[in-house]
């Protein structure tokens, strides 16, 4: 059996009137990468406060490690990396000294500090811009630096809040790969964002939250088992009867059936052997076709049929 | 732990090369202003020198003219005397030639003057004793076997009075410039304080969340950055300090090191009050930096850095306030040394500077001791 | 109008930080006009202020105490070494006395001297006249009972005979008709210009820089409005704003001394008026280098404390060197201190329209350079920027 990292128990977050978190529950086990997924405003950042105690909360209980999180709780913050949102360095340091200073709050041996955020740079790809401010560096790399101040000192349990908000695709597959690295390091990671294919990359799990609660959890199958959809299936088809289409409408499984433009589309609610049905249907009736394919569902069908929404724009 | 966020908290306020700026090129920059400005406004002020006046004979008056005579004939004359006709005189006065018109009229004597100021009040006083002895001859006229007498009595000098000097070396007074000149640098370090504040805060600045998930207990980095402000401020005083005595050749008496002493108690002071400040509710930077210039500066005001008998006028009008006000406190310990041979008064200026710092970093610590935030 | 509404929405923003200037400023206004009499900051006192101890405690005394009081303010300061330091020291005394035990006797014996001690920190005017003064009225008593009168007469005489006036006559050679007692409006005005430059530099600098901003710039210079429009809604934002602080001054100076200006200080008004033209220039001149808007704060401090102190607005200019007058001729704020000084008259420099109009040509003078410096700096700028 897994140990359990973090437990958030029917956490209650207001602000005045917005009630930011509601009753919610969270359960991480060691060694996921734990994916927190929510448009913008549904609660994801405020989770994470309350998570490393920043913020109060008005109802609820955080353990990690299996002990109760508090503002004191050292021995706990001492094994948690925080990469927040928000690049979180300061100006007027370099890179080796911002990663050296925040390592430093963690770990008082200077020999084991220097071997740490060296590695750390190494981790992130900064070799070349030790001596840099970080005014100096562009947007990937100011990114990777932030994180690199909050992995040095190589912690147990790695938070990342949209740390790749901005970045540009090699940046962010670097610091994709970089999570996935840490995570075979023995890392577990809870890693928020609102960027599905990001999430459907490197999660484990994910948990769906919106209007500050959650109302999906499971690995990324699970959850695309969880929606209706299961597949669609699209066929170039020079001509097709109306009477095939309304046969292949009685086919099980079978949801919206659409033809336009030579293009035969149907799209199904589950079902294991739908291609080979429809084919076999269309043999049947000696009807040549085209060229064949099929769109599995993605994290955003999923997402967008759960939230039911479009994804937000709104200031978290 | 200590020793790292110490370090670094140096290192990050030696960077920060704008404050630095503030701290340590604005007083040099200003105290040269000053030193150049006040730099012969002793001898211009405080010493006597020649009263340019003009005289209008309508009448003769043969006596007054002799004594004039006499008065400018005089190693230190008193008076510039040009006799004129009035329109000539009026021109004169009007063009700031003269100061005065002096008209003798029928044995009246009268003064014009354009303006009311020191050197119009000499001229009024030495008419008013000329009259004075006019009277007393006259009057004397009476008993004329005495009138010798009474003139010799007259013309013999009399020295009723005894200066008793109360300091040993005579002071400047726009020395009090600089003082207040170390005052405001100390009060600047409010800035370094509300950067401390400011940067531990969570809610404030995404540093201060950075920090706030460290392992690091907030009283250890507190204190360790703040002792690092303190650090970094006393150096700005030491060399603000060094500056003024050394360079512009200010005299702060025979205890200078007593002086870098307080100066650098002002500077804890200034942190302390910025660092409370900064952790005064959820202000943006921009604001609470401005809170805190115009504090100083305010304070700086009341103690005379601008207007130098502010400070008199507030220790007539408000003498509590003179008690508390930082810039004050600070400016008073300098001159405590230079005025008083003892130590009474010195010490407890800076007891109070050292309370009053006391109290700012107990409300920051107690403002900043909370450890959760009802929002970021 | 887009330019301008985007300016003035920025202006709210940094309003917070004019406002604590302004406010500062009035309220010290308030402190030291309604309490204008308490220190040598009004110059039309030569009354001096004396402390006398009397040791003596004779009716002698009491008629030379009673008689000091009548030329001059007599002040009570405790009597221990400390407090008469303080006194002395900041100015609040001038003159610090004792009138000696025996002084009634001695002064009956006609032996005249060391009859008082008098304490003071530094040679001045004030405790020489006043040592001068009771000299004078020594010798005067002394005088009378030479000639034979008894001590009390001889008292009674020369009080008398040294208490008549001599006329004095202020030629005011008004041209601005002359008739205001007002001359607190002298120290209001007298302390504008560090505040307008203050102001100016701390509020309108931050707003040019953020709407000057390289990106902001470029993102404006794509839309369809004309740079010619877009300078011109910078230039009437600022125009605004500038006379908007000019006339919170002007209003509030009435409100404050609660009187009409008048005669006079109505060229004060127009004076004020230049000066704040001239510190919106500086604070354009300023911007135009694009500083760190960190730093603006310095440079405001830097030129507000350095001009107006060798300019003359905090320290009297007929009290500040030569070498620093010639040097501050090369600062606007010296003919703006020059031309108020003339108008209260301290400087002891007539007041005429032809020479406040030369004072206000001088400083319609810097605006024109400072405006003229601004627009080769930004041209500059351009040219290298392409």
């Amino acid at each position: 059996m897994e140990k359990t990292v973090v437990k958030i128990d029917n956490l209650v977050k207001r602000y005045k009137d917005l009630v930011a978190l509601d009753h919610f529950s969270l359960e991480i086990k060691e060694g996921e990468v734990f994916g927190l997924l929510g448009p913008n405003g549904s609660g994801k950042t405020t989770t994470i406060n309350c998570l490393l105690s920043l913020l109060s909360f008005d109802k609820g209980s955080v353990e990690i490690f299996g002990k109760q999180m508090t503002p004191v709780s050292y021995d706990i913050k001492r094994e948690i990396g925080v990469i927040m949102q928000n690049v979180a360095v300061f100006d007027e340091m370099t890179v080796y000294e911002n990663i050296d200073y925040f390592c430093g709050l963690y770990i008082k041996d200077k020999a084991e500090r220097k071997k740490c955020v060296e590695e750390a740079v190494k981790f992130v790809g900064l070799e070349d811009f030790l001596k840099f401010y970080p005014k100096k560096l562009s947007g990937g790399l100011l990114r990777r630096l932030n994180i690199a101040c909050g992995i040095a000192h190589k912690p147990k349990l790695i938070i990342l809040d949209e740390p790749t908000v901005a970045v540009d695709p090699q940046s962010r597959n670097k610091i994709l790969e970089g999570i996935l690295d840490l995570n075979k390091h023995g890392a577990t990671i809870i890693y928020t964002s609102h960027y599905m294919e990001e999430v459907e990359q490197i999660c484990t799990r994910i948990a769906i939250m919106d209007k500050g609660k959650k109302i999906a959890e499971g690995t990324t199958d699970e959850l695309k088992r969880m929606i209706k959809k299961s597949e669609t299936v699209t066929i170039d088809i020079l001509h097709i009867p109306q009477e095939v289409l309304d046969e292949i409408g009685r086919l099980p499984h079978a949801g919206e059936v659409e033809y336009a433009e030579s293009k035969l589309t149907v799209s199904f609610l589950g079902g294991k052997h739908n291609l080979i049905r429809i084919l076999d249907l269309l043999q049947k009736n000696n009807l040549s076709f085209g060229r064949v394919y099929t769109t599995l569902p993605t994290l955003n069908d999923v997402f967008l049929e759960i939230t039911g929404t479009e994804l937000r724009d709104k200031e978290d | 732990m200590f020793l790292h966020n110490f370090k670094y908290e140096i290192l990050h306020s030696l960077r920060v090369k704008d404050l630095l700026f503030w701290l340590i090129l604005f007083p040099i920059v200003l105290g040269t202003f000053f030193k150049i400005a006040f730099n012969d406004i002793y001898e211009k002020s405080e010493q006597f020198s020649t009263v340019p006046i003009a005289v209008v004979e309508t009448s003769e008056d043969k006596i007054f003219h002799s004594v004039m005579d006499g008065i400018e004939q005089s190693d230190d004359p008193l008076f510039k005397v040009t006799y004129t006709d009035g329109d000539k005189a009026l021109d004169m006065l009007k063009n700031g030639k003269v100061m005065g018109i002096i008209r003798i009229d029928e044995g009246e004597k009268s003064l014009s003057v354009s303006g009311e100021g020191i050197e119009q009040t000499i001229i009024k006083s030495f008419l008013e004793q000329y009259a004075v002895q006019e009277q007393i001859i006259t009057d004397a006229a009476a008993n004329p076997q005495n009138l010798e007498s009474v003139i010799a009595a007259l013309n013999s000098e009399v020295k009723a009075n005894e200066t008793v000097p109360l300091t040993e070396d005579d002071p400047d007074p726009y020395v009090s410039y600089f003082y207040n000149l170390i005052a405001m640098v100390a009060l600047f370090g409010s800035l370094t304080g509300l950067h401390i504040a400011m940067e531990n805060q969570a809610n404030l600045h995404p540093l201060g969340a950075r920090k706030n998930c460290s392992p690091t207990p907030k009283l250890v980095s507190l204190t360790a950055s703040l002792l690092g402000s303190y650090v970094v401020q006393a150096v700005c005083v030491i060399i603000t300090v060094s500056y003024v005595a050394f360079v512009l050749k200010i005299d702060f008496g025979s205890r200078l090191p007593l002086v870098y002493i307080s100066g650098i108690l002002g500077g804890i002071l200034g942190v302390s009050m910025g660092f409370m400040v900064g952790s005064f509710g959820s202000m943006s930077e921009g604001a609470k930096t401005g809170i805190c210039m115009t504090v100083s500066m305010l304070c700086c005001f009341f103690s005379g850095l601008m207007v130098a008998n502010m400070k008199a006028l507030i220790a007539d009008k408000a003498p509590w306030f003179n008690k508390i006000n930082p810039a004050a406190l600070i400016s008073d310990t300098f001159y405590c040394l230079e005025i008083y041979s003892d130590y009474d008064r010195y010490i407890e200026k800076n007891i109070t500077m050292a309370i009053i710092s006391v109290i700012f970093i107990v409300i920051g610590f107690l403002l900043t001791r909370r450890k959760k935030y009802a929002s970021l | 109008m887009q330019v301008f509404n985007a300016f003035m929405k920025v202006l709210k923003k940094r309003i917070g930080a004019a406002m604590m200037w302004i406010v500062a400023f009035l309220v010290i206004s308030f402190i030291v006009t309604t309490n204008a009499d308490a220190g040598a900051m009004k110059f039309e006192s030569t009354k001096i202020d004396i402390c006398v101890f009397d040791e003596d405690n004779t009716e002698e005394s009491k008629a030379l105490t009673e008689f000091l009081g009548k030329k001059h303010n007599i002040i009570s300061v405790e009597n221990n070494k400390d407090d008469i330091l303080d006194a002395l020291y900041y100015g609040r005394a001038d003159c610090v006395m004792t009138i000696k035990e025996g002084y009634g006797q001695k002064l009956a014996a006609g032996d005249t001297e060391a009859l008082f001690t008098s304490y003071h920190v530094h040679d001045s005017y004030e405790a020489t006249l006043a040592e001068n003064l009771v000299d004078e009225y020594v010798g005067a008593v002394n005088a009378y009972l030479v000639s034979g009168e008894e001590i009390s007469s001889a008292i009674a005489k020369a009080d008398k005979a040294m208490s008549k006036e001599v006329k004095v006559t202020a030629e005011t050679f008004d041209e601005g008709k002359e008739n205001s007692s007002a001359n607190d409006f002298y120290f209001y005005f007298q302390y504008l210009p560090y505040v307008f430059i203050s102001v100016m530099i701390a509020a309108l600098c931050p707003v040019l820089l953020k709407l000057n901003k390289k990106e902001i710039r470029h993102r404006t210079n794509c839309s369809c409005i004309t740079a010619r429009s877009q300078s011109a809604q910078i230039i009437l934002g600022s125009c605004v704003f500038v006379l908007a602080v000019w006339l919170i001054f002007i209003i509030a100076g009435m409100a404050l001394l609660g009187e009409m200006y008048s005669g006079r200080w109505w060229y004060a008004v127009l004076n004020s008026f230049m000066f704040v033209i001239i510190s919106a220039g500086i604070a354009i001149l300023i911007s135009a280098f694009s500083p760190e808007e960190r730093v603006v704060n310095v440079i405001a401090n830097i030129i507000g404390l350095g001009m107006s102190f060798l300019c003359g607005v905090f320290v009297p200019q007929h009290l500040l060197g030569d070498g620093v007058l010639n040097a501050a001729r090369f600062l606007p704020a010296f003919w703006y201190i020059k031309a108020n000084d003339m108008m209260s008259g301290s400087s002891g420099e007539v007041f005429t329209k032809s020479r406040f109009f030369e004072y206000f040509g001088i400083q319609a003078l810097f605006a024109a350079v400072i405006f003229a410096v601004v627009l080769v700096v930004m041209k500059v700028k351009h040219d290298k920027a392409d």
